[in-house]
């Protein structure tokens, strides 16, 4: 008796309950909220010091975490390598101080927002092993990007080494 | 006819079942110009299921998959917006993607006749943007995204959508993950100073900074406090209690005794009661594995003398002046001068059942180690090792006095990366790692979760138990409000509010006869409530509920005795 009327009552609430929701996943160009971000994402660049400038802050690859696909064998980054690291991820985690945010829009309704636009993203960062597989790590700060990619910052006044 | 019947209602439950009766929309905007990204037209031979024939369209089909795997598994009116980009980036920068807004105190929407959507569930708590919008059933922002994602065109991904990898970091899972974080695994704390997100001006007004809804359920087991109630200076320290913050969420514990593996790798401090715990340790590349035997006693901290071999008598370079006291028990060694090897074997002639090296002052704010092997002395190691932060081998040598016990090894009793309550660990390892504490599930976790920080090469793209932790906390955090818990979500709950006792009782009368749930998530005796509050008098009340008990009956749903029951019930009811 239990077990019918578990299945009838089963059956009668799917009926009543109608069509279930579908997933749906579609790809759109030309979005203007898309455009939002990626001017957002422009001013982050822009805040960002330049690469040259990065350059001169004398960091140094001092762990082999570039597979390098010609010798199939895993070394330090190059100069160059380095700069474009430090450059992209100052960008990548080029966030205002959390608690100094100055964007912020009160809703008549009591709603609150915090426009943090993006800028507490998590980044992803690998380091390659000898057999061309990389370790990955998600990170949300410069510094424990860094310290994952084996980039040190030379003492002020010195070279990098490079 | 009585068998078919039955057949074809068997077949309508099950086809019922399998259908989820949730949803969600997703919107992937394109960031990329032309002839980049996922525009670029750079010819690619399908890979791994990926029928596209260029770079650019790969990549769609890659993200679509990834963001499909989210569809099927959420559950939102308003549909998700992830605008997305891949970029040149630097060598090893793969990509990054977070939440866009964020939003509190929002109340709910109702779009459809009778479903009342929740809002925030608790005040001044900051809400990603995609989980605030589906509480609240409308878009918060109509002109921002929920979501934002670049990723590196010039990294080698894999892009098929079949997990078959090899050893190349498949995309799908790296989009899996970061989106996960978008849709709200993850807080707004600042681990380094243990700042909530806040101190907003809007105008003259200013808004103190808040929790979110993320830190409401991260619990430090060592103070019983919930993040959300803890100070600034309680969260910066508790953000470094690693193996001591969990989830505390119902559904994830709920589900971890399904998903990861009993066995848990652990030193554990046994006594005194203020050391107590899990302590966050490095592994060493000699000697048996942890666990080989698992050791419990009590630990003793080896002086040898301070000589050319080892200046300090600390550092266990030399052999032990204090080998009796030694022998049986787990030696606490200072880190430094000779290799880690040496001092274990150091300490294995003196009849030491386990090693605890911890680090010196000159590694005094760097975690425990992995202690690397040599040819001397490694393949003589019989005895397990491991390494400690230099703060806790100070806070064990600091009570030795009154006597420390340990367990160094593999407590079976313990799911990985759990605690004796199930309570899954997030990761919380000293030193502080910025957004990557507390955001993620413990690296101790078995099998490897797709929240840890580390995208790990086996995960599967599953995202539900049994091979996976991060549905069930996104139910924590309020995917699927279901205030009434009638496993009914209260989006689609014809009643969020049922009367679940379990008999069926009216008006102080109690039938006696069991009360049961419809799939719509009313109850029978919401039914009869809802008879009763449409009725304009006693006998349209009585004679609507003696239809309902009618077609139940004939249905077999309830017996005839069930029926007058009720009806008896009713007929009493003014």
């Amino acid at each position: 008796m239990k077990k019918r009327s578990v299945l009838l009552a089963t059956v009668v609430g799917a009926l009543l309950l109608g069509s279930v929701a579908q997933a749906d996943v579609k790809v759109v160009t030309g979005s203007p909220r898309a455009a939002k971000a990626i001017a957002a994402e422009a001013a982050r660049t822009a805040a960002a010091p330049a690469p040259t400038v990065l350059a001169r802050e004398s960091w140094t690859g001092t762990r082999a975490i570039i597979f390098d696909q010609a010798t199939k064998t895993v070394r330090k980054p190059n100069a160059t390598e380095v700069a474009q690291m430090v450059s992209h991820l100052r960008q990548m985690t080029n966030r205002p101080e959390r608690t100094k945010k100055s964007v912020q829009a009160n809703r008549t309704s009591g709603t609150r927002q915090g426009s943090i636009e993006g800028d507490q993203a998590n980044v992803i960062v690998a380091r390659a092993n000898a057999d061309g597989s990389y370790e990955t790590l998600c990170v949300h700060t410069f510094e424990e990007a860094a310290e994952f990619l084996g980039l040190k910052r030379s003492a002020p006044g010195t070279s990098s080494g490079q | 006819m009585k068998t078919i019947t039955r057949f074809l209602l068997l077949s309508l439950v099950l086809v019922f079942a399998a259908m989820p009766s949730f949803a969600a929309n997703f919107v992937i905007l394109n960031a990329d110009g032309p002839n980049e990204g996922f525009n670029d037209p750079t010819p690619a031979a399908p890979v791994g299921g990926n029928p596209g024939t260029t770079l650019g369209q790969q990549r769609i089909n890659a993200f679509v998959h990834a963001a499909n795997i989210w569809a099927q598994n959420l559950d939102s009116p308003e549909t998700i917006y992830v605008v997305a980009a891949f970029n040149p980036l630097a060598p090893n920068v793969l990509g990054s993607a977070g939440a866009w807004d964020v939003f509190s105190d929002f109340a709910g929407g109702s779009t459809f006749p009778g479903v009342q959507y929740p809002g925030s569930e608790y005040p001044l708590t900051w809400y990603s943007s995609a989980l605030a919008d589906r509480r609240a059933g409308y878009d918060h922002d109509i002109t921002s995204p929920d979501i934002n994602a670049q990723f590196s065109s010039n990294f080698n991904f894999y892009l098929g959508l079949d997990n078959n990898h090899g050893p190349l970091n498949d995309l799908v899972a790296v989009l899996l993950h970061e989106l996960g974080h978008g849709l709200g695994f993850q807080n707004f704390v600042s681990e380094a100073t243990g700042a909530n997100l806040g101190g907003f001006f809007d105008g003259p007004r200013f808004y103190p900074v808040q929790t979110d809804v993320y830190s409401r359920f991260t619990l430090d087991t060592t103070n019983n406090l919930t993040w959300d109630v803890m100070t600034q200076a309680q969260r910066q320290a508790s953000a470094i209690r690693y193996g001591r913050v969990v989830w505390n969420g119902p559904n994830v514990t709920a589900a971890a005794p399904g998903v990861l593996s009993l066995g848990s790798p652990i030193v554990n401090v046994l006594s005194p009661v203020s050391l107590a715990g899990a302590y966050q340790f490095g592994g060493a590349n000699f000697g048996p594995p942890l666990g080989s035997p698992t050791v419990t006693a009590s630990i003793v901290a080896a002086v040898d003398p301070a000589d050319v071999a080892g200046p300090t008598t600390t550092d266990g370079c030399t052999f032990f002046t204090n080998a009796a006291a030694v022998a049986g028990k787990i030696a606490l060694i200072e880190r430094g001068t000779c290799g880690f090897t040496q001092k274990v074997a150091r300490a294995q002639a003196a009849g030491a059942a386990a090693v605890i090296i911890y680090n010196n002052a000159a590694n005094a704010g760097v975690a425990p180690p992995t202690m690397a092997t040599d040819a001397i002395f490694g393949p003589t190691i019989t005895i397990p090792s491991v390494s400690l932060s230099r703060a806790d081998g100070l806070a064990i040598l600091a009570q030795l006095g009154g006597g420390v016990t340990a367990t160094i090894g593999v407590d079976n009793s313990l799911l990985a990366g759990a605690n004796a309550a199930n309570q899954v660990r997030l990761y919380m390892p000293f030193p502080v790692a910025g957004g990557s504490s507390g955001s993620h599930y413990d690296t101790a976790t078995r099998r490897n979760q797709l929240m840890e920080p580390a995208i790990s090469a086996d995960l599967t793209h599953s995202v539900n138990p049994p091979e996976d932790l991060t549905m069930p906390l996104m139910r924590d955090i309020g995917w699927f409000p279901d205030a009434d818990l009638d496993a009914v979500d209260d989006n689609i709950d014809a009643n969020p509010n049922s009367d679940l006792n379990p008999t069926v009782a009216i008006g102080g009368c109690d039938s006696g006869v069991g009360n049961f749930l419809f799939p719509n998530g009313e109850s029978l005796i919401d039914k009869i409530n809802a008879i009763k509050a449409a009725a304009s008098n006693h006998g349209q009340y009585v004679s609507g509920v003696a239809h309902l008990l009618n077609d139940l009956k004939k249905a077999g749903t309830i017996s005839g005795a069930d029926k007058d029951a009720i009806q008896n019930c009713v007929s009493q009811d003014n």
